[in-house]
């Protein structure tokens, strides 16, 4: 992401509340870890599909 | 032991009959795998790094690999020590399957072990000789084989099967099925080392592949889907499933520390024992096809290794700007985290492929 990119999306974060990969990125995580992000979604889909048995 | 412990309240108790059912044993075994590797990751990695048990990097790799020297290695540890906890946990540990699987695994990962402690640790760059390491491999997956072989109890467990025919399965006889084995659980834990070069690149297919096998394996042990699907009904099978729950949970959370820019790798440890695990766990549920199609990646990135050295030795030209094939597109111009997000789609894509076997006969 371009350095001008990054402060608008950091103008809009402020505006919106900051979306979390923004806060992240801003804290100073790597850009490159959107992997963490799909690991979570991995799990709560996992979550999700224990619910066709566990009930 | 859990299980045991449940069964053993579940006289009292008739609420923890739940825990006989191994889809919630699997789940559970994900779970914890998951959390046992987030929580002990942290540590480790500090520890590793204390300790400078740093990747020694290639020289001749691409010139971006450089900044990697120092990474701690060994990660794999983690790996095998949360997978085997877990299955310690919540697997039913009369099934003589789930032993074989843990003998194949942590047999390949102390292989594994030792070469990494010699280039890092002992600083030999060459680690464990070729030889010695295809022997010790070789030792292991013929003890497995040998126990495989001579302990079915029905010809099925045998048989070569082949994906999309129902009715096309070939009988191995004991000396076919051992050489079968082998060469599947040798295969594929080099093919899967061979792999892990890039950040993330071999443990998310390595999961995905598991998870994958753990859908047939749960399959194959249940005598009702079994039937159904026109696959063969193999005692014991359903249990690999916790097994594949726990290598897909301690794997995603191992990817949490090893996607780019890698915190830990998991060096031949991980990647010998892993890949020897799947090898062992297709073998059992009779889908060496079905791996071979979802491991399409890590067939291809063998097979480049091998047609590059044929190559080179034949005609002294190469045909890949370098091998294993992650390699050449780096040098082609990919950046690295393309290279590793692209062969997970293409593995993902493989694995629906082999998946879709199920139905498709």
């Amino acid at each position: 992401m371009k350095e001008a990119d990054y402060g608008l999306v950091s103008a809009e974060a402020n505006l919106l509340g900051k979306l979390s990969h923004v806060v992240f990125d801003m804290a100073g995580r790597s850009q490159n870890r959107p992997v963490r992000f799909w690991i979570i979604t991995m799990m709560l889909v996992l979550v999700g599909l224990s619910t066709l048995k566990l009930r | 032991m859990l299980l045991e412990l449940a069964q053993w309240l579940a006289k009292d108790i008739r609420a923890f009959n739940v825990f006989n059912y191994i889809t919630l044993r699997s789940v559970l075994a994900c779970l914890t795998a998951l959390i046992i590797t987030f929580l002990i990751g942290p540590a480790l990695i500090r520890r590793l790094t204390a300790y400078k048990v740093g990747q020694a990097v290639r020289d001749d790799g691409p010139r971006s690999h450089l900044t990697k020297a120092g990474t701690p290695t060994m990660g794999g540890a983690l790996i095998l020590a949360s997978i085997t906890l877990t299955v310690l946990l919540w697997a039913d540990l009369e099934n003589r399957l789930i032993w074989i699987v843990l003998w194949v695994m942590l047999g390949f990962g102390a292989i594994g072990w030792v070469d990494d402690y010699r280039k890092v640790v002992a600083g030999n760059p060459k680690g464990l000789s070729a030889r010695a390491k295809f022997f010790w491999q070789s030792v292991i997956g013929v003890i497995a084989a040998c126990y495989l072989a001579f302990y079915t109890n029905l010809p099925a467990q045998t048989e070569f099967i082949v994906p999309f025919f129902k009715q096309v399965a070939y009988p191995l006889g004991a000396l076919g099925f051992i050489v079968m084995t082998y060469f599947v659980i040798v295969g594929t834990s080099n093919a899967v080392n061979l792999t892990d070069g890039l950040d993330g690149l071999a443990i998310m297919p390595t999961v995905m592949i598991g998870s994958a096998l753990g859908v047939f394996a749960y399959v194959a042990g249940h005598a009702v889907f079994a039937k159904y699907l026109g696959f063969p009904y193999i005692p014991g099978a359903g249990e690999l499933t916790v097994i594949c729950g726990a290598i897909a949970g301690a794997g995603l959370a191992f990817l949490w520390f090893n996607a780019y820019p890698a915190e830990v790798f998991m060096g031949d440890v991980g990647a010998l024992a892993l890949g020897a695990a799947l090898g062992a766990i297709a073998v059992i549920v009779r889908q060496e096809i079905v791996l071979f199609i979802m491991g399409g990646v890590f067939v291809v990135e063998t097979l480049s290794v091998v047609l590059q050295v044929a190559s080179f030795k034949l005609t002294g030209r190469r045909i890949f700007r370098m091998a294993p094939l992650h390699h050449h597109y780096e040098l082609k111009g990919w950046k690295e985290n393309q290279v590793v997000v692209r062969f997970w789609i293409i593995t993902m894509m493989l694995v629906l492929v082999g998946l879709s076997t199920l139905k498709l006969r």
